[in-house]
């Protein structure tokens, strides 16, 4: 009986031994010679490991297929795009190409010239012929692309995407590193389109080997490459050596280390293991003050909304009510840490064609009473849903509490993010706290997804109205942007504050943490950031 | 094993073994006595006791509303000056991060948590113990049917269970209750069902068959009360439990729904406080842990009474 | 012996099937679609049914369950929703962290609890014995997440001693193990101590003390020898609840275990990934269950398999 025990005894006991001889196995790395640091033209110091602790490793690196914004920056590091934000301004300018694309007359057809000096990291040079790969891949059916969105306004992209057609008949390749893009109809944002990570360019004969394995195994032109991928642990990128922008990146490698539990990333965080992280609310004025890291910000394209769903909310009077009784200021200073403005417009200002002269939105408890009371609602009881795994409970619940004193029970509900998408994209979503970030600054991009009446059905707010859908179609392929813009202000004043069909409370800075030493984050307005730019002090 | 295992229980509780008939002859000390001699139980019990009270009267003992709060009170040391539209009082232990008076919320924390406990279990009884009485009694292809599935219900992960039914439900109060009952039934039925294989036989089940009696009235006159013992014990040690899966719950964004308090999700929200405002996770973490060690001590406690075996 | 193995994996069969079946209704009844709730931003309807379609999802549920089952049975649980790799390939890749953790977890409940028992009966009713069942009670009656959390920053933040999170460390497995180990010692504990009271008040361990062999080496040899027996049921019941345990610990320490795989595959409705770990859970049960009914029947040979 005794032997047995031992048996199992020593059996856990190897399991033990095993896992710990597996682990002590990884040495330091040996001492680097002393070498002299290696600086850029600004002072920016060349190599170092940079970490980021992430709460879930990326499915996969295709911006095609991958929506969330952790991929759109690992896009940003990993591939490139045919055009770019200049900086974090909202300027665009030429990436992969060698200028910015000449448009005809009729602003439909674009020309395209690229760069003929890049190579992606396997060797093979990006030619035009990869651009066409990639974006028939978006548009074939078989790659489950998420974000179509991105080219279907070019020709002949819903034949393919129906499979009635395997080639783009809007894209004609002119040369080895030149073609044509030819638009359905003319479209304003087009260009903005491809400066979006889910417009990458992918290395066209790799990609087609790969298959849909293509995104655990993605190779790209970018300032670095996937270097090691272990699963739900570690992803490592290395700087790569050929980019084709010299000088460019300055760390050698970039480690991503999965961790689920916030509360843990923000201990390594605070150990000094990790370079950057979110900021959780209880230590952002730690992080103000200089106590752990240093607190980086940048103006950023979001605006912050409270939606009530117009089939739960038929009353105007009751919106415009609700909209009184939320102090957006007190919400921004105390959960927020006055990290960003109160909003007066859903576009967000900075955009060409935002409401930029509205009067905004008026706080008055007592008015809201009084509007509640002609409405004929009392005891009204809203039920708000809350995404699990977001950060808004606080502003949640604070909007919670200035609704309860006028007399609104807006309980909240959390539901995890799969119910909640699926609610949502029925329209089933009663109310609930949101934010929307840019995809392109233009008004379009606001204003078509949340109230053009299919569209807006799928965000939960049912706006459904033929006029608002005419503008809305109309300004599209408006040329004469001054009388484009002019109509998406009209639009909006009435939207905002004649129906209250939406109501938006504050634009927030994008801010996180830092270690000291850690210079050029850089992200551009739509919230997207590589690390291209980014160097650490000499150790 | 009544318990859910998904937060770990104390002890599973196998069906204890056929009494040895030898104790049966013994002038042992009664049930109450052994009871008594548990001291720990003993102290557990008080601890249970003052915890209801709490629960019950939170209302009189809160200085404020729970659900309430001003954000420009928030995070308030403990012992500042509530705001006006607050209450007349001081935070006594502070205002979380919403400036909600701490104490008032810990104090009707208790009403939750412990409805949680008690009325998942009794979800857990009432599924577990007629499914588990039907299949010792009658035996043959009802046995057969109940018993399987519980093994299913064994065999899946019950936190993922649970996890399911939340997302199906939604949070709240009342879903918390059937998710935990219903993850937990399996081995309460399996409990009763090996208790009444064992009673079936006896002499007075006998009797009461040859006398005509129903069969639902044998199960419920004579073989349940008879089963009491286990059972009991059982259903205290699967409180706790129940009360940690709230917990665990909580955690994973599935508990109550907000701003409801109950210990679990506050000490869910405190977490992220825990290096600038350890209270609010400390806390009610305490009056958690305070309040479920008392239950095992007690389960413990009568385990020892119920079952001579162990403390001869 | 073998027949007996058999018999009992033959047995298991319809539980399998049963947990399969559950998990198959539980992820279609259960709202949140696959394709949804991979986007982030808007999803328009179109796009879902186009994705739906190309996925499959949109064919009748028994067709979809019947082709699961049909596929397991020849060891192919499927490739992941979002990622295309293999389920298997992604349940053995994680399958080592959750073995450490929980095996290394075993260890610490062993040699935690099994001490505590025995010192708690042979000084019964004695402030040890009560010492010995507060302290392993009240292990388990924090909330393990908590628990962790306040672990981490103590030993990792403040004192340093041992790595936060991740398993890049030597040490890494030292926190998580004694997290998730210590909780379920007390059962053991339990479970110790009852069992030794027992076999001291035995005729044969009584007639040992009255040879007048050292007290010590009676309780060695003999009374705990027997005592372990229904111990090691125990051992066997908890692993079902170390591995539950271990889905919490891997998420907060940063462990890439299966448990991280199966909370993350919930999260994303990644049906094949749930399907395959659920599945695999109920494996190890199973199993688990069987080596505990083998291990008590060869430790005492009165008990005959049947």
């Amino acid at each position: 009986m005794k032997k047995y025990l031992s048996f199992v005894i020593a059996l856990l006991m190897v399991t033990m031994l095993v896992s710990t001889a597996c682990t002590a196995k990884k040495v330091e790395n040996p001492p680097q010679p002393k070498a002299e640091v290696k600086k850029g033209p600004n002072g920016e110091v060349y190599g170092g490991t940079y970490h980021i602790a992430i709460n879930s490793e990326p499915p996969v690196i295709d911006p095609q297929v991958d929506t969330t914004l952790q991929v759109y920056n690992l896009s940003r590091n990993i591939f490139n795009t045919l055009i770019r934000y200049k900086g974090n301004s909202l300027e665009l300018e030429p990436e992969l190409l060698a200028e910015m694309p000449k448009t005809e007359a009729d602003n439909v057809t674009y020309h395209f010239k690229l760069r003929n000096d890049v190579k992606f990291t396997n060797g093979t040079p990006l030619m035009a012929k990869d651009v066409k790969y990639t974006v028939e891949r978006m548009l074939n059916p078989t790659t489950k692309a998420q974000n179509t969105w991105v080219y279907e306004e070019i020709k002949g992209a819903q034949d393919v995407i129906d499979k009635k057609a395997t080639e783009l008949a809007g894209f004609k390749i002119t040369g080895d590193y030149t073609f044509d893009l030819i638009l359905e109809r003319p479209f304003g944002p087009f260009l903005s389109n491809l400066a979006t990570p889910p417009a990458s360019i992918y290395p066209a004969d790799y990609a087609k080997q790969q298959g849909d394995q293509f995104g655990r195994k993605p190779i790209g032109s970018g300032p670095f490459k996937v270097a090691d991928w272990k699963a739900n642990e570690l992803l490592a990128l290395d700087k790569n050596a050929d980019y084709f922008e010299k000088g460019f990146p300055f760390l050698d490698k970039v480690e991503y280390k999965v961790i689920k539990e916030e509360a843990t990333r923000w201990l390594e965080f605070a150990k000094g293991n990790t370079d950057e992280e979110s900021i959780p609310t209880a230590e952002f004025d730690a992080v103000a003050k200089g106590q752990t890291g240093v607190l980086l910000k940048y103006v950023a394209l979001n605006t912050y909304y409270l939606a009530l769903n117009q089939d739960v909310v038929k009353d105007k009077r009751v919106r415009q009510a609700i909209s009184m009784a939320i102090d957006r200021k007190k919400i921004l200073s105390v959960v927020r840490h006055d990290q960003g403005v109160v909003a007066k417009s859903f576009v967000t200002p900075g955009i060409p064609g935002a409401l930029t002269n509205a009067a905004g939105f008026e706080y008055n408890p007592e008015k809201a009473k009084q509007l509640l009371k002609d409405a004929g609602a009392t005891g009204l009881k809203i039920e708000a849903w809350q995404r699990g795994g977001d950060k808004v409970v606080d502003d949640s619940l604070a909007i919670q509490q200035m609704l309860k004193d006028i007399g609104i029970d807006w309980t909240v509900k959390i539901v995890d993010k799969a119910t909640f998408n699926d609610a949502r994209s029925k329209g089933n979503v009663p109310s609930n706290f949101g934010n929307w970030w840019a995809d392109y600054p233009d008004p379009d991009n606001y204003l078509y997804t949340y109230f053009q009446s299919k569209s807006s059905k799928s965000m939960s707010v049912n706006y459904n109205n033929a006029d608002a859908d005419k503008i809305l179609a109309d300004a599209r392929g408006l040329a004469d942007q001054s009388k484009r813009q002019k109509m998406y202000q009209d639009l909006e004043t009435k939207l905002l504050y004649d129906e209250y069909a939406l109501i938006p409370l504050f634009h927030l800075y994008e801010y996180y943490a830092a270690q000291k030493g850690v210079h050029g984050n850089l992200a551009n307005p739509t919230g997207v950031g590589g690390l291209k730019t980014v160097w650490k002090d000499a150790k | 094993m009544a318990l859910p295992k998904m937060t770990g229980t104390p002890a599973p509780a196998p069906a204890p073994p056929p009494a040895d008939p030898e104790a049966d002859l013994k002038t042992g000390p009664t049930r109450w006595t052994r009871f008594r001699r548990h001291k720990l139980a003993l102290v557990g019990m008080a601890v249970i006791g003052l915890m209801i009270l709490i629960a019950i009267l939170a209302p009189l003992l809160a200085p404020a509303d729970p659900d309430r709060g001003d954000l420009f009170a928030k995070l308030a040391r403990a012992g500042s000056q509530m705001p006006r539209q607050l209450g007349t009082g001081k935070f006594l232990m502070g205002a979380d991060y919403m400036g909600r008076d701490l104490l008032s919320r810990l104090l009707y924390g208790a009403r939750i948590s412990l409805l949680v406990g008690f009325v998942a279990e009794a979800v857990i009884l009432a599924i577990g113990v007629p499914l588990g009485a039907i299949a010792g009694y009658y035996g043959g292809k009802v046995d057969k049917i109940i018993m399987r599935t519980a093994d299913v219900m064994f065999a899946f992960p019950d936190l993922l269970f649970a996890i399911a039914i939340m997302f199906a439900l939604g949070s709240g109060v009342i879903n918390l209750f059937i998710a935990l009952g219903f993850v937990g039934w399996a081995g309460m039925a399996r409990l009763v069902r090996g208790q009444v294989l064992q009673v079936k036989e006896r002499d007075f089940v006998e009797a009461a068959r040859a006398s005509g009696a129903p069969n639902w009235l044998i199960i419920i006159r004579h073989i349940l009360p008879s089963c009491l013992g286990p059972v009991i014990v059982a259903a205290t040690l699967g409180i706790p439990g129940a009360i940690m899966s709230e917990a665990a719950l909580s955690y994973l964004g599935l508990g109550v729904q907000p701003p409801t308090a109950t210990w679990g999700s506050m000490i869910n929200d405190g977490r992220g406080y825990l290096l600038h405002a350890p209270i609010l996770s400390i806390a009610p973490g305490l009056a958690i842990m305070l309040t479920v060690l008392s239950f095992n001590l007690v389960g413990d406690g009568l385990r020892d009474a119920f079952d001579p075996r162990s403390n001869k | 012996m073998l027949p007996y193995i058999l018999r009992r994996l033959w047995a298991g069969i319809p539980v399998l099937i049963g947990v399969s079946l559950i998990t198959f209704v539980l992820m279609h009844v259960v709202p949140g679609d696959p394709v949804v709730s991979m986007f982030s931003k808007r999803a328009d309807v179109e796009t879902i049914a186009r994705i739906r379609h190309e996925m499959g999802l949109d064919r009748p549920l028994p067709v979809q369950y019947g082709d699961f089952v049909w596929d397991a049975v020849r060891g192919d649980l499927g490739s992941s929703f979002r990622s295309h790799e293999p389920v298997t390939g992604m349940i053995a890749h994680a399958l080592p962290t959750t073995v450490r953790l929980t095996g290394s977890a075993a260890l610490v409940m062993l040699f935690l609890g099994i001490p505590a028992g025995v010192l708690a009966a042979l000084k019964r009713n004695s402030w040890i014995d009560y010492m010995s069942t507060v302290t392993t009670l009240s292990f388990i009656s924090a909330p393990i997440f908590w628990v962790a959390i306040i672990a981490q920053i103590i030993f990792g933040l403040k004192l340093g001693w041992l790595p936060i999170s991740g398993k890049d460390h030597a040490l890494w497995l030292v926190m998580p193990a004694l997290v998730l180990g210590t909780r379920y010692a007390a059962s053991i504990a339990r479970y110790t101590r009852s069992a030794m009271l027992e076999v001291l008040n035995q005729d044969y361990v009584r007639t040992a003390r009255a040879k007048g062999l050292m007290e010590r080496r009676v309780i060695m040899k003999h009374a705990l020898k027997n005592a372990l027996v229904p111990v090691l049921t125990v051992v066997g019941l908890e692993i079902g609840g170390l591995l539950t345990g271990s889905i919490l610990t891997e998420s907060v320490f940063g462990l890439p275990g299966v448990g991280l795989v199966t909370i993350d595959s919930i999260g994303a409705r990644d049906f094949p990934v749930i399907q395959g770990t659920v599945l695999f859970t109920a494996v190890i049960y199973v199993i688990m269950n069987m080596l505990v009914d083998i291990s008590y029947s060869l430790v005492d040979p009165r008990i005959r398999m049947s």
